[in-house]
């Protein structure tokens, strides 16, 4: 299945709609550069709106070589350098030019993509070529030295009638019919954002050759709702093609989701044989989550998609007649108080293996299994204990 | 505030060391002659290896002994980064004392180093032995390649004996003002196996709740401090009661803190403990280390752990 975004996804700058004055100041940029006011563009605005498809349109119309960062990348000092800074200085293999694409700047964050907004900034002043830079807020403070360097264009969202008038293309280049109430309705919930219009015409129409109001209504978008249906395809249904559909529209991540697959698997499966099929598949479905993590190869996600809920599905050889009230997953809360009672402990470890003389590992053993006792039973013991090991100044 | 027995009965020379006569009378040798070659203590854990090197330490360089003592534990933080970063930078700079001119090392648990940091660690042996001396300790000298071991003057510390560890608690007992029966002192022995380290935390723990010591106080604190936890979970999945089993190992690691990898560490063991035939346990441990493998990798343990547990379950006709 092709995702209808991709298949029409904008060609040419004059193809983006709703923002044409913006397409053409990046036209202007990119064709004056290096002879431009600041050597940088910052477009910001929510998300379906034509930042990165602009980009790419752009890149396409003008036979630039789109070299890009984006956020399933990792963005630090080292790797914005190792990616961008080369190509920044070095001529294109086939000669033409190029246009460097950071898509989603301000999604660099955390440890992992340390000193990455800098390296940007270091790129910017020595790039050769053009560089586009999107993110949902321009405005973050992490951004303020970047705006410097940067002509700030902003994409508001996409007007109503924009968004109806592309979706009837669509559909009438699929022989989808449809009632111009259902297009209002589709259009009016997405709120601006056209990626989401199309998906969700896309996902409407699937299997229908009419689309009507009726159909746009009953769908619910409720996150809660889409889950628990999802549950019941999943350990009810065998139809795999309509759970993998359904999951399209489910919003949780794929680790969370199977977490709901697992807390909810004993309550709708009872037989051995179908309980270890189902954490066989769940398993497996989470090793090529992991390699993901490990490989940034983001493929393997179809294989965790198919193998945690077709595989789940599979493993009944009845569906269960009750209904059953799907569980939030315990574990998500476990994890947490797990978190924090790990955190705390370490701390308390590095301090005592000084006092003690004795490893982490050793303690854990030997002295806190015997403390959380004392603790038990005589918390004055243990606090004094404590004071001993962390010795308030 | 409240001194942790281990430490505040600690010996703190050589000659209050008990029970490894053999072994103190060489190191005080050693110290007597100020000088010493690197230095392997092997043995297991609490008979006295720590005590001594830091005994060692004391008696060398007297009062401002830290200055020239560095202590290390390798299992916290093992690899070669370490060996090349804060041993090197330790071994690099000469001793300030006139009279004695080395410092040591301490290197505890030294059997966890990887093997590169151990090749890294016999370059340093070498080329600072003029201002740096090595104490190693581990539990098995096996573990220590065989050039380090080589370089080393190595010494086997045996578990205490009975009447030793009866002396040394008997004592505490006074000190503290409080009483043990002797039924409590031999279930206090068999469960702490000659570490006296094991022994004074369970006493501690007991004496934290009674002025009088008796057997059902040790086991009360023994069966707190050592749960039988993750051998039921074993035992519940293998006899296939997945759902009974799940629902003890979330609230097991939940309640303890513990890591998937630490989990799965104490599941092999006790199902290698298990009284089943030798082919079904074999399968049991090929999926322990299959599931250990993916953790590694960086699965989520909580769903790979349940999927072990179902395999096990499975595996019951």
């Amino acid at each position: 299945m092709e995702y209808w975004t991709h298949k029409y996804t904008p060609k040419k700058a004059t193809d983006v709609i709703g923002q044409f004055e913006n397409l053409k100041k990046m036209y202007i940029f990119v064709s004056q550069f290096p002879r431009v006011r600041k050597r940088a563009i910052l477009m910001h605005g929510g998300s379906g709106v034509g930042k990165t498809s602009g980009a790419y349109a752009l890149a396409n119309e003008l036979n630039l070589e789109l070299v890009e960062l984006n956020a399933s990348d990792l963005r630090n000092e080292q790797a914005v350098i190792d990616v961008l800074g080369s190509a920044a200085k070095q001529a294109s293999l086939f000669g033409n030019k190029k246009l460097i694409l950071v898509d989603e700047i301000d999604g660099m964050y955390g440890v992992k993509d340390r000193g990455g907004v800098g390296a940007v900034i270091d790129v910017i002043k020595e790039s050769k070529y053009p560089i586009i830079i999107t993110a949902n807020n321009a405005f973050q403070s992490k951004l303020k030295t970047l705006r410097k360097y940067c002509d700030l264009i902003e994409f508001k969202p996409i007007p109503d009638m924009m968004i109806i008038s592309r979706l009837k293309q669509i559909c009438e280049a699929e022989g989808i019919a449809y009632d111009e109430a259902a297009l209002r309705k589709l259009a009016g919930s997405a709120d601006g954002d056209l990626r989401s219009a199309i998906n969700d015409l896309q996902i409407m129409s699937e299997g229908r050759s009419k689309l009507t109001l009726e159909d746009i209504k009953l769908w619910g978008r409720e996150r809660e709702e889409n889950i628990m249906n999802l549950l019941k395809l999943v350990y009810k249904s065998f139809d795999a093609d309509l759970v993998l559909t359904t999951s399209n529209y489910v919003s949780d991540d794929i680790s969370n989701l199977l977490l709901w697959l697992d807390e909810n698997l004993e309550n709708e499966y009872s037989k051995k044989d179908e309980i270890s099929y189902a954490y066989n598949m769940l398993a497996e479905a989470d090793r090529f989550l992991a390699r993901i993590r490990l490989r940034q190869h983001w493929r393997f996600l179809i294989y965790a998609r198919i193998l945690s809920l077709v595989g789940v599905q599979q493993a009944k050889n009845t569906p269960n007649p009750k209904f059953v009230s799907y569980k939030y997953p315990g574990v998500l809360l476990s994890i947490f108080q797990r978190a924090a009672k790990r955190k705390k402990m370490q701390v308390i470890s590095e301090l005592a293996t000084q006092k003690l003389h004795s490893s982490v590992d050793r303690l854990t053993k030997d002295f806190w299994p015997y403390f959380d006792f004392i603790q038990q039973r005589n918390p004055e013991y243990a606090e004094g204990l404590l004071e001993y090991i962390e010795p308030v100044d | 505030m409240i001194e942790v027995w281990t430490e505040k009965y600690r010996p703190q020379s050589l000659e209050e060391i008990q029970g490894q006569s053999n072994i103190t009378n060489r190191l005080r040798a050693f110290v007597k002659s100020q000088n010493f070659p690197h230095l392997l203590f092997a043995g297991p854990a609490g008979v006295g290896k720590t005590t001594a090197a830091l005994a060692i330490a004391r008696e060398l360089f007297g009062e401002h002994w830290r200055d020239s003592f560095l202590e290390l534990n390798a299992s916290d933080s093992r690899g070669i980064d370490v060996v090349r970063n804060d041993v090197k930078e330790f071994s690099k700079t000469k001793s300030i004392r006139e009279d004695i001119p080395f410092k040591i090392i301490f290197l505890d648990e030294a059997d966890a180093l990887t093997k590169e940091a151990q090749d890294a660690l016999r370059r340093i042996m070498e080329d600072y032995v003029r201002t740096v001396r090595f104490i190693m300790s581990c539990n098995y000298s096996s573990k220590i390649i065989t050039p380090i071991q080589s370089r080393c003057a190595i010494f086997r510390f045996e578990p205490l004996p009975k009447d030793i560890v009866r002396g040394i608690l008997i004592k505490i007992a006074e000190t503290e003002h409080f009483e043990i029966d002797e039924d409590a002192f031999e279930l206090l022995y068999d469960a702490s196996e000659g570490d006296m380290r094991k022994a004074e935390n369970l006493l501690q723990a007991c004496a934290s709740i009674t002025k009088k010591v008796t057997r059902s106080a040790v086991s009360e604190v023994v069966s707190f401090a050592e749960p039988k936890e993750i051998e039921l979970i074993v035992k519940s999945a293998i006899s296939g009661n997945f759902i009974k089993a799940k629902e003890r190992l979330n609230e097991t690691i939940v309640r303890h803190g513990l890591s998937g990898l630490d989990v799965i560490k104490q599941i092999q063991k006790e199902a290698w403990k298990l009284d089943i035939d030798e082919r079904h346990k074999l399968e049991l441990i090929r999926l322990c280390g299959e599931f250990e493998f993916r953790m590694v990798e960086g699965s989520n343990e909580f769903v790979q752990l349940a999927a072990l547990l179902a395999e096990f379950a499975k595996l019951k006709k």
